[in-house]
């Protein structure tokens, strides 16, 4: 019977290891009777491990709704009048979320863990946007590619988690928050119309608030405050700084509507918002580009309509790529490619 | 809206021990993700990681009464953590034998493959290679080599002679041995071009 090894042990959880040194490790593992020395070594790893990051966190809520899921299944409650009531009224509940719930699944192709979750999951698709209503009426819009899941028992728990970009109209429950969690920010309201960006792909979280009032926390940094009317805030995922203005709420968040609109902003930010309304891909030949100014409103145009009157005022020339089919014979993503005049 | 807790520990195990949720919460919080990192740097797989937090964590609540206040919680959950991630683990090593056994047999032309430092790459590299053979090679070569059917009986499923499964299963393996012995021979000469 050999020894463990916790160098090379160390060394396999760092991916630096050979084909020799995985048997011998499955060896390790597979050996009931060397049970105690690689428990104890690895153990002495666990003391050394590190702790937690802020930047490399997990979202492991989904994980924990489950585990919190089936710690109540296991309670069996005294069955009082109320709690009968209650079980009613969440089977009703659930065929009335039927509907919604066929539809998310056309709209979803791949989604195999419906059979043991008990959420549901709206998806708007890359360059389009999607209405939504929730059980307890609240509803609002999903811009282009954005994820939103509740949990079933919606009712009694209004819990939206959501990557992407948002806009709520909440209905009012003073007993029930309604809370969004994104990654980086936890949104409590009791009733309001707010929009919320948690885009994968920007380094900030921001929630503008129309109307009605909303708490904005981040538990793990003790974050909490209150956004009000006609305010931005602007919170940094990376640094935990955040920073609230003052603005027009109704206007900025018109993208609902199917307006676009641009408020002197940076030629490079237009592009960035269009790349993702559009779902089309948009490359520039010179970075200096990226730095002119556009300010304009747009509603209901296509892609090349508004590229086209972009550059009827500013020195830029376009080229719109053909569609290329890619070798599973699908199109791939439309190409545009801005130049300088 | 989650509250920052600074409870001691012994506080927050006395509660769970009763019965809080709170309590479990707020261990969960504190936990987490230290047992999602370390089992994903043995096991791997996001996917298996995440299984065993949620088992880990689910036989804390169900052994809460039991909780014992004197022990350290961390050892405490460590325990539980060892016997999942080696559960997971040897599941895994048995899940991955047929890939395990096609490269023993890539060692036995190549030997220096075994003690080659980045066994995780050339166990993907030979997984795209499986994947890149031909649809017919390929479907014979894990009949085969995965699914442990005879040659004869390949041969009668797919309506074909056993000399054509043969002579396919040869060229797959061929082209496996190829790809590795390319692989390596040019490593070697980088390597030598290198150090002159």
């Amino acid at each position: 019977m050999e020894n463990i090894d916790y160098r090379l042990l160390k060394n396999f959880t760092e991916g630096k290891y050979s084909f020799r040194d995985f048997k011998r490790i499955s060896s390790w593992f597979e050996d009931s009777s060397m049970r105690n020395e690689l428990e104890s070594a690895i153990g002495q790893h666990w003391n050394e491990f590190p702790g937690d990051r802020e930047e490399s966190k997990k979202d492991l809520s989904i994980i924990y709704d489950q585990l919190r899921e089936q710690i109540r299944r296991e309670q069996p409650s005294p069955v009082s009048l109320q709690k009968r009531m209650i079980r009613i009224y969440s089977k009703i509940a659930a065929v009335l979320m039927l509907p919604l719930l066929i539809l998310t699944m056309i709209i979803l192709l791949h989604k195999n863990n419906i059979e043991e979750s008990s959420w549901a999951e709206i998806y708007a698709p890359p360059g389009t946007r999607t209405q939504f209503q929730l059980p307890d009426g609240s509803k609002g819009w999903l811009n282009s590619e954005t994820k939103l899941k509740y949990p079933l028992n919606f009712k009694y728990n209004r819990h939206v988690n959501l990557v992407g970009e948002a806009y709520f109209e909440v209905t009012k429950n003073k007993n029930l928050p309604f809370t969004v969690t994104t990654s980086n920010l936890d949104i409590k309201v009791l009733g309001t119309t707010f929009s919320v960006s948690a885009l994968s792909d920007e380094p900030t979280t921001d929630v503008v608030l129309e109307e009605g009032s909303v708490e904005i926390g981040n538990p793990g940094i003790g974050l909490k405050t209150v956004l009000k009317p006609d305010h931005k805030l602007v919170f940094d995922n990376q640094n935990h700084e955040y920073q609230t203005t003052s603005l027009n709420a109704r206007q900025y968040n018109a993208w609902k509507d199917g307006m676009l609109i641009f408020r002197n902003e940076s030629l490079g930010e237009v592009f960035k918002r269009l790349s993702r309304w559009y779902n089309v891909k948009i490359t520039f030949t010179e970075d200096q580009i990226k730095r002119y100014k556009y300010r304009a409103t747009f509603k209901n145009e296509t892609v090349e309509e508004v590229i086209r009157l972009i550059a009827m005022t500013l020195p830029i020339e376009y080229k719109i790529q053909k569609r290329a089919y890619d070798d599973q014979g699908v199109y791939a993503v439309r190409e545009i490619v801005i130049m300088k005049k | 809206m989650k509250k920052i807790d600074f409870q001691p520990e012994t506080e927050i195990i006395a509660s769970l021990k009763r019965g809080s949720v709170t309590a479990f919460e707020s261990l969960f919080e504190r936990y987490s993700q230290k047992l999602y990192r370390f089992s994903y740097s043995y096991l791997k797989s996001e996917m298996e990681a995440e299984d065993v937090v949620q088992e880990v964590f689910l036989k804390i609540w169900k052994n809460r009464g039991s909780l014992k206040t004197e022990t350290s919680f961390q050892s405490y959950l460590f325990t539980i953590a060892f016997h999942s991630i080696q559960k997971s683990f040897n599941k895994k090593t048995q899940q991955q034998k047929f890939h395990l056994d096609l490269f023993e047999l890539l060692v036995v032309e190549n030997s220096s493959l075994e003690d080659q430092l980045d066994f995780e790459t050339l166990l993907t590299r030979l997984n795209q290679l499986i994947e890149q053979l031909p649809t017919r090679r390929k479907e014979i070569f894990l009949k085969r080599k995965k699914e442990g059917k005879s040659i004869q009986a390949i041969a009668s499923e797919m309506g074909i002679s056993e000399k054509t499964v043969e002579n396919q299963i040869t060229e797959a393996m061929h082209s496996l041995r190829n790809a590795f012995c390319k692989d390596k021979i040019s490593g070697k000469l980088f390597f030598l071009l290198f150090m002159s």
